[in-house]
Order: C-alpha cells, then structure tokens, then sequence
C-alpha cells in the first residue's frame, strides 16, 4: 500500500473549550502517528487513512484555532535533517 | 501498515479514542503507557496472554484488523477475526472441488509440488547439492491417488529434513521434525515460525473469504484447518525455514537462549524478540513475483495465493502456487 508522509502541527489559543480541543485532537492523532513534538505530529499513512484523519479534523476544529498539514513523499522523507531526535520512519513492526 | 506484537503477558492493550494504549510492566513494578497508532495496524499478535479491553477488541475488528492468539511459545491458539468476505458462492465453489476427485487431486498435487520444489530450493541455497528432492517432485506428478501423493510429500520432508540436519552444526542435535514437544532447539525454532506462518495464512484464508475447514490435502477432521494448513505448505520452506537458518548462520540466536523442562525446549525472552524481528524482515522482504510480474512482499505474496486459490474455484484459473527459484 502506498503511503505518503503527513507532517501535522497545531497551535490551539489558552481557553477552556480549546484547551479540551486540543487534548482530543491529540488523542485524535495518537491513532495515526506519531507525537514528535508538543504539537507535532509524523504519520504515514494511505490515501483512504487521511481522508478519514481529514474529515475529523475538520470537524472538530474550530476557526480560532490553526492545524497545518504538510504532505511529502518518499524522497522529501528522505532528505530529512533531525538533531537531536530520530528521522521520521514507518514502522513495520512494533514488538511490546 | 504495520503489525503490532505485545509479548509481556501482564501488559494491557486499551483504547484511547482514536489510538491504542498500552500499559507495559516495568522492572521496577511502575506502568508504562505507550501510544500506538491504532489506524497504520494491520494486525494485532498477543503472545502470552496479555489483556485486551473489550473496547478495544470490537475497535480493531471495526477497524478490519484480526487479532490473533498465541501462547508464549508461539503455538497458534486462535483469532478474533473481523466480519469480512461472507460469499457464499465462493464456499459452495469450495465444497464442490472438495468431492471432485480429480481436479482436486490435480491442485493437491500442485501444492505438494510447490511444496517440495521450494524445499529443494532452500537446500540448494545451503549448498547441498545432492538430494534427491528433484526427483521426489517428478515422482508426485505420476501417483494417481490422493494418499500415495500424501506419502511422497512425507518422503520429500523427511529428505529435507534430513538435508538440513547435515547442515547444521553437531551443537544444534538437530536429527528431524521433531513436534509436541520440540526436543531440540531447532524443532522449537520450526515451531515457533511455523505458528507465527499460520497466523498470517489464517488472515489470509479469511480475507478471501474461504472456508478455513475445507482442505484438500490435510483431511477434514476434528476441528483441524486444512485449508491453512494446505496454503501454508508453499510457505514453509519459503519463510519459516528460511529465517530460522539465517538466525542460525547469522548467529543471532545461540543455543544458550533456549531452556529445557519436561523434554521441551523454549526460547528465552529476548531471543524470542530477535526471532520476530527476523520474521517480520522477512515478511516485510520483497521479492519478484513470478507470475504477476511485480515486486511484492511475502505478506502480500500469502494473501495473493488465497485470493488466487478464489479465482480458481469460482473462475477455474489455473491455480500456480508460489515456487521461487
């Protein structure tokens, strides 16, 4: 299955409603990659997979706050540079 | 799309909205949780028997995703399986092949052909150059009843088996297929593939919506899956017997990581981790297909055979099993 690399950020303003949002949009997420950064999300995922990740989150957003997807393929992943933490991979396997 | 393994059997999978969580045991007695991303799992392997919440048991088969049982030694236990494929024409198709005696007896000996010509195959990789599993496979094409092509498949395994036991080193007191219990560490690794084999054979089956009780080759009888067992003939040598000679060789499991009581033997903790990781590279390893001409991996290859083995029941394609060369 083909796979394309999503990069998700998101910046929530400090209120109570929006702070319950972002928790759940960081739950919401936690199903589909992988939390990198506070608000930073990396996950690869199927075409189908983002529309359905697209959809929810569309819903659940409100206008105040701000999520930016960025969407790169094999070889943008590839030239990736990371300090001081690991370069974005597809886990085929994850043994517990 | 990736496979999500939980070994410690006091571990407890549960789900967090849209995610899995799971709560790990540490040395020191305090939990650990872990996020997985439950949306990229394919399947889920619960060895031991760790803890699933119901939740998240009807999360993964909403999700399309089997969840499957082993025991610690990696003996096959059983599957929650999700509702897929329900044709019922594919089934009727199933049984109907099942009393013709000689279009069955024509894709059981395909089968054990396969069977045996990938056998050679993985022999002739370790470099043993004479065996006479070449003329075993010629031999399966001229029997003419169901048993006698039975009995030349035992043949050719004990050959094999032979062949591998020449290869192995004295330390290893590999001798034969030894089952119930493995009474060497050899035997252990063959089983222990072989159970982690079945369990994506058995999705396989599942996904192309064949009846897992109807076999052609092994006989119907008490609760036995034959038509796994018969699809995963191909794949024994291919997969199971391939990444237990390459642990060994590579030396990433020592005769020192198994444990023996009562004449069994079993594999420590970690060597069990490093033996599912050899699996699933191999797995995960893509290869040429022969026949469809396109590079997949061997669990794309499984599910390919069933959905193959469909087509031949209800469309009457030659069914080719997988031989590589």
């Amino acid at each position: 299955m083909n796979t394309l690399f999503y990069l998700i950020i998101y910046d929530l303003p400090d209120s109570k409603a929006a702070n319950k949002r972002r928790t759940r949009l960081h739950r919401l997420l936690s199903g589909y990659g992988k939390w990198t950064q506070y608000s930073v999300f990396e996950c690869f995922l199927t075409a189908k997979q983002f529309v359905m990740l697209q959809h929810k989150i569309e819903r659940l957003v409100k206008k105040e706050d701000s999520v930016r997807i960025y969407v790169l393929d094999a070889g943008a992943v590839k030239k990736t540079i990371a300090y001081g933490s690991e370069k974005p991979r597809q886990d085929e396997t994850i043994i517990l | 799309m990736s496979v999500l393994y939980v070994l410690q059997p006091n571990a407890i999978l549960n789900k967090v909205h849209e995610a899995f969580h799971v709560a790990l045991q540490q040395e020191d007695g305090t939990w650990k949780k872990q996020a997985v991303p439950a949306q990229t799992v394919e399947q889920v392997v619960l060895m031991g028997n760790p803890q699933i919440t119901g939740d998240a048991l009807c999360y993964a088969l909403e999700l399309g995703m089997p969840v499957h049982y082993l025991t610690s030694f990696g003996k096959y236990m059983g599957s929650a399986l999700p509702g897929y494929s329900r044709n019922g024409q594919l089934r009727l198709a199933q049984y109907d092949l099942y009393h013709d005696r000689d279009r069955r007896l024509e894709l059981v000996k395909a089968i054990v052909m396969a069977k045996i010509h990938n056998q050679h195959l993985i022999l002739y990789r370790q470099k043993v150059k004479k065996n006479p599993l070449k003329q075993r496979k010629k031999d399966v094409k001229t029997q003419t009843t169901l048993d006698q092509v039975r009995g030349m498949e035992g043949l050719a395994a004990r050959e094999y088996f032979a062949g591998l036991s020449s290869i192995l080193e004295d330390q290893w007191g590999f001798k034969g297929r030894f089952r119930r219990p493995p009474t060497d560490p050899v035997n252990a690794l063959l089983s222990f593939g072989y159970g982690l084999l079945r369990v994506q054979v058995t999705s396989a089956v599942h996904i192309a919506g064949l009846d897992p009780y109807i076999g052609y080759l092994h006989e119907v009888h008490h609760g036995q899956p034959a038509m796994v067992l018969d699809l995963m003939e191909e794949f024994r040598a291919l997969v199971a017997d391939s990444v237990v000679l390459s642990v060994i060789n590579t030396r990433e499991i020592q005769c020192n990581d198994f444990t023996e009581s009562l004449g069994a033997y079993r594999l420590s903790d970690s060597a069990r981790k490093t033996f599912i990781q050899a699996f699933e590279r191999k797995m995960t390893d893509e290869f040429k297909h022969p026949i469809f001409d396109y590079r997949c991996t061997y669990r794309r290859a499984i599910e390919l055979q069933a959905r193959l083995l469909s087509r031949h029941l209800l469309e009457d394609i030659p069914y080719k099993p997988l031989m590589l060369r």
